[in-house]
């Protein structure tokens, strides 16, 4: 179940805010729990199993870590073999569990591709949902357990919301345990909680629904005719269009968690601030996603040495964090290609570009505007010789086998349709909108607006879901 | 009671959301129980359901909120659409008696007025297929497919195409981008559909944008391709070769002197067709089928393109797409050399 979907808008949503509201404020995390199981177990049936166990484990193990500190304060008995015992256990369990069920198949794949030879059988297993996030999620608390930079729950109740309460469960923010340690033992929902959390909610889907959803048609029309078609500029103009869908539909479902969030008395941590206003790569990615930044920063780039033990160990532990951000984001070539572009980017970042750019600011976004569609194609284009064909066409290398017969009106006629809505996502890029609602949510104008737009939004997923007449216009 | 009142006075816009969610909820229901709307749809979701009923017509979008006022427009097109599909069922019977062999008796219905005694010369040939059972109202059972019209193609050049012209939806659009093409005319637009066919500006006479009647009766072909199908699957196959082979008559009573040649709703690939219930190949199949059977070798003739871009009727070929829907830029080509193997002789036009 999607936060975009009528199932979730007009069944489950008021059916459990009702439940919760009804709850005594002691119970709501049974609530909560419950609320967020049966989200998941809608679309994952069976693997919802598998998160309840992981929970259950890491729930131990966290407990065990956590003994042993007591009997070493208490007995004085050094019991770190034992604690780091369990934090490896836990680790290769969790990370064990995310590689078989998201990696394994891309690894048989390039072992047998290396051989020549079906060496290994590909495993027949799907992605189960969310765990990219949970799994980062609950490693960062044993970490956290592990590191002594806070106490180890004893609640079970309290952990297993933490991890699968579903504002954040399926899409992220990540959120530290740290930061709603003190509301999963005790919230106040308040009434300006609940009417902010309702307002961002209503602006997340619109981003979701009315920005994501229509700019996503963009880049297909644009693939739909292919690199061999197109010109150098529409080619530009694709992935403009699919960079403005990626940030949109990402906000737009990290602001409908915060939104949720806020409605249920959470403070869930910011996930972006305007990143395509970043005048640096290294600068998008602290503004971008940034609770999956911070992870990596916090668990990867310091222990490994960050920028602190010199250069060659700064450059090791970027491309360490650089590769693995790129298969995070999916079990393929062109993800890891995508994560290496980037270090390689972020390392001349560094060294030289970052002193031209904080002397002439202008220069920073006109790099930033070709920079961000240049990364996000590599980032989608899974297969590769369609992937060289349309960098090449970006770059303006000469594509063989191309058609360009009046690839000039395709642009234009692309051009005519998406010019107003470019501009509208262009303008929702900027810190802007969030500013206004933020401060004049309260306002009778900005409620009203918000009712037609959310009602908009309904209208037009009602729509592209259910008919065949209207979504399907070729 | 206090409670309430700090609830009004504070979250004004949660309960305005809850509020307009009941009513339209409300009037859904009442509109059930007048007869309006369909119980099974407005369970489902009560609040949309007039914007998910179905046969609703895509030109009409009614405003972000003013569901109930579509609502009576729809009733109407809903029963117009019925009663077209009652009066071609005459036509539907006819056409699943028919054997592999070609169907000779024309149809007065949709046979149109000046061809009414045209005979067939060159009848359709079908290919027998192992029979594919419908998956949705919209389409019958396939057991044959329509091949092209049987005739001596010669092989022509690109000259073929300077007195062609082109008209169709976003497929066709990509044949005029990407062909190569650049001696005919073309008349196309994303989302066209045979009952927009001769009413939208789809066509371009000097610079200017005009409808279909309007560039014929201005400027005079000698071939007119036609490819349609793709948006009109979720409309009943009877409904949609009805209204196809009306259209046809018009455009040959505009254009007397020119041979029409309706090229088969191109394929979506296998994987695409098996996921989805309406927009599949035996829908399409259906459909084509049901316009083949008007091809008289004379001045109508039926082309099916899917046999250049697919394997043995399987489904659009997979390398040759994106969007398992269109053919990619460098593949029109296939489709332009498909219609330059199957030129007619010069005589055809004498």
């Amino acid at each position: 179940m999607v936060f975009s979907s009528l199932e979730f808008l007009f069944r489950f949503l008021p059916i459990f805010l009702l439940a919760y509201f009804i709850t005594k404020p002691a119970y709501r995390n049974i609530t909560l729990l419950i609320g967020s199981l049966v989200f998941y177990a809608y679309g994952e049936p069976i693997y919802i199993f598998l998160m309840m166990f992981s929970i259950l484990f890491n729930h131990f193990v966290a407990l065990r870590i956590k003994r042993f500190y007591d009997i070493e304060v208490y007995s004085e008995i050094d019991c770190s073999f034992e604690r780091i015992c369990w934090l490896i256990t836990s680790l290769i369990f969790n990370f064990g569990l995310l590689f078989v069920f998201k990696y394994m198949n891309f690894f048989v794949g390039v072992i047998n591709d290396a051989f020549g030879k079906d060496l290994l059988k590909e495993v027949a297993v799907t992605l189960p949902l969310g765990i990219s996030f949970y799994t980062f999620q609950i490693t960062s608390y044993i970490i956290d357990v592990y590191r002594l930079k806070y106490e180890a729950d004893r609640n079970l109740l309290n952990f297993a919301t933490y991890v699968s309460m579903f504002p954040q469960l399926i899409a992220g923010p990540i959120v530290n345990y740290n930061e709603v340690r003190a509301e999963l033992n005790e919230r106040k929902t308040t009434l300006d909680g609940l009417e902010r959390g309702v307002t961002l909610f209503v602006m997340g889907l619109a981003y979701k629904v009315l920005l994501a959803n229509k700019i996503a048609h963009l880049w297909t029309d644009v693939q739909t005719v292919g690199a061999y078609g197109i010109n150098t500029a529409t080619a530009w103009l694709g992935s403009w269009g699919y960079s403005m869908q990626l940030l949109f539909d990402f906000m737009g479902y990290s602001l409908m968690a915060i939104g949720l969030g806020s409605i249920m008395g959470f403070v869930i941590p910011e996930n972006f601030d305007s990143p395509y206003m970043s005048r640096s790569v290294t600068e998008f990615w602290r503004r971008w996603h940034m609770t999956l930044g911070r992870w990596f920063r916090e668990y990867v780039y310091i222990p490994l040495g960050g920028s602190k033990k010199g250069v060659p160990r700064m450059i090791l532990a970027l491309f360490v964090v650089w590769a693995l951000t790129g298969l995070w984001h999916g079990a393929d070539w062109n993800f890891l290609i995508w994560g290496l572009f980037l270090f390689v980017i972020i390392l001349i970042e560094k060294l030289f570009l970052k002193k031209v750019f904080d002397k002439v600011k202008i220069l920073g976004h006109i790099y930033m505007m070709f920079m961000i569609p240049f990364s996000w194609t590599i980032f989608n284009i899974s297969d590769l010789s369609s992937l060289i064909a349309y960098i090449k066409r970006m770059l303006g290398i000469g594509l063989e086998g191309s058609v360009t017969v009046n690839a000039m009106d395709k642009l234009i006629s692309l051009g005519q349709t998406y010019w107003w809505l470019l501009l509208i996502c262009v303008f929702c890029c900027t810190p802007i909108p969030r500013k206004l609602v933020d401060k004049y949510y309260k306002t009778w104008t900005c409620k009203i607006i918000m009712l037609a737009i959310f009602w908009y939004a309904v209208y037009q997923m009602a729509n592209g879901g259910a008919n065949p007449f209207l979504y399907f216009r070729f | 009671m206090k409670k309430i009142m700090d609830c009004i006075r504070e979250c004004p816009l949660l309960l305005m959301i809850v509020l307009s969610a009941l009513i339209f909820t409300a009037v859904a229901y009442v509109k059930v129980l007048l007869g309006d709307y369909d119980l099974k749809v407005t369970m489902d979701h009560p609040m949309l359901v007039s914007v998910i009923l179905e046969e609703k017509p895509s030109s009409e979008k009614p405003e972000s909120m003013g569901y109930e006022e579509g609502s009576t427009t729809e009733a109407s097109t809903d029963t117009e659409a019925s009663t077209d599909t009652e009066a071609s069922t005459e036509v539907s019977t006819e056409a699943t008696e028919t054997t592999t062999e070609a169907t000779t008796e024309e149809s007065t219905l949709g046979g149109g007025t000046s061809h009414a005694n045209v005979k067939i010369e060159r009848p359709t040939i079908y290919l027998d297929v192992k029979k594919r059972k419908s998956r949705n109202d919209c389409y019958n059972d396939v057991k044959k497919i329509a091949l092209t019209t049987d005739y001596p193609y010669e092989k022509k050049t690109k000259d073929y195409f300077k007195d062609a012209l082109f008209v169709g939806d976003s497929r066709v659009e990509g044949l005029a981008l990407y062909s190569g093409i650049d001696n005919a005319d073309f008349a196309y637009m994303e989302g066209l559909t045979v009952q927009g066919l001769m009413d939208l500006k789809i066509a371009k006479l000097d610079d200017k944008s005009v409808t279909l009647p309007e560039l014929l009766q201005e400027k005079a072909y000698k071939k007119i391709f036609v490819m349609l199908g793709v948006n009109e699957l979720g409309y009943n196959t009877d409904y949609y070769v009805d209204e196809y082979i009306k259209k046809i008559n018009e455009i040959q009573e505009l254009q007397p002197d020119a041979i029409v040649f309706m090229m088969g709703c191109m394929y979506v690939t296998s994987e695409y067709s098996k996921n989805n219930d309406i927009i599949n190949n035996d829908n399409i199949d259906d459909k084509n089928n049901g316009i083949a059977k008007f091809a008289n070798g004379i001045d109508l003739f039926y082309f099916d393109v899917n046999t250049a871009l697919s394997d043995d009727h399987s489904g659009l070929k997979e390398e040759y797409t994106w969007d398992d829907i269109h053919l990619q830029a460098q593949y029109y080509e296939l489709w332009e050399n498909f219609l330059l193997e199957h030129g007619l002789n010069d005589d055809m036009w004498e």
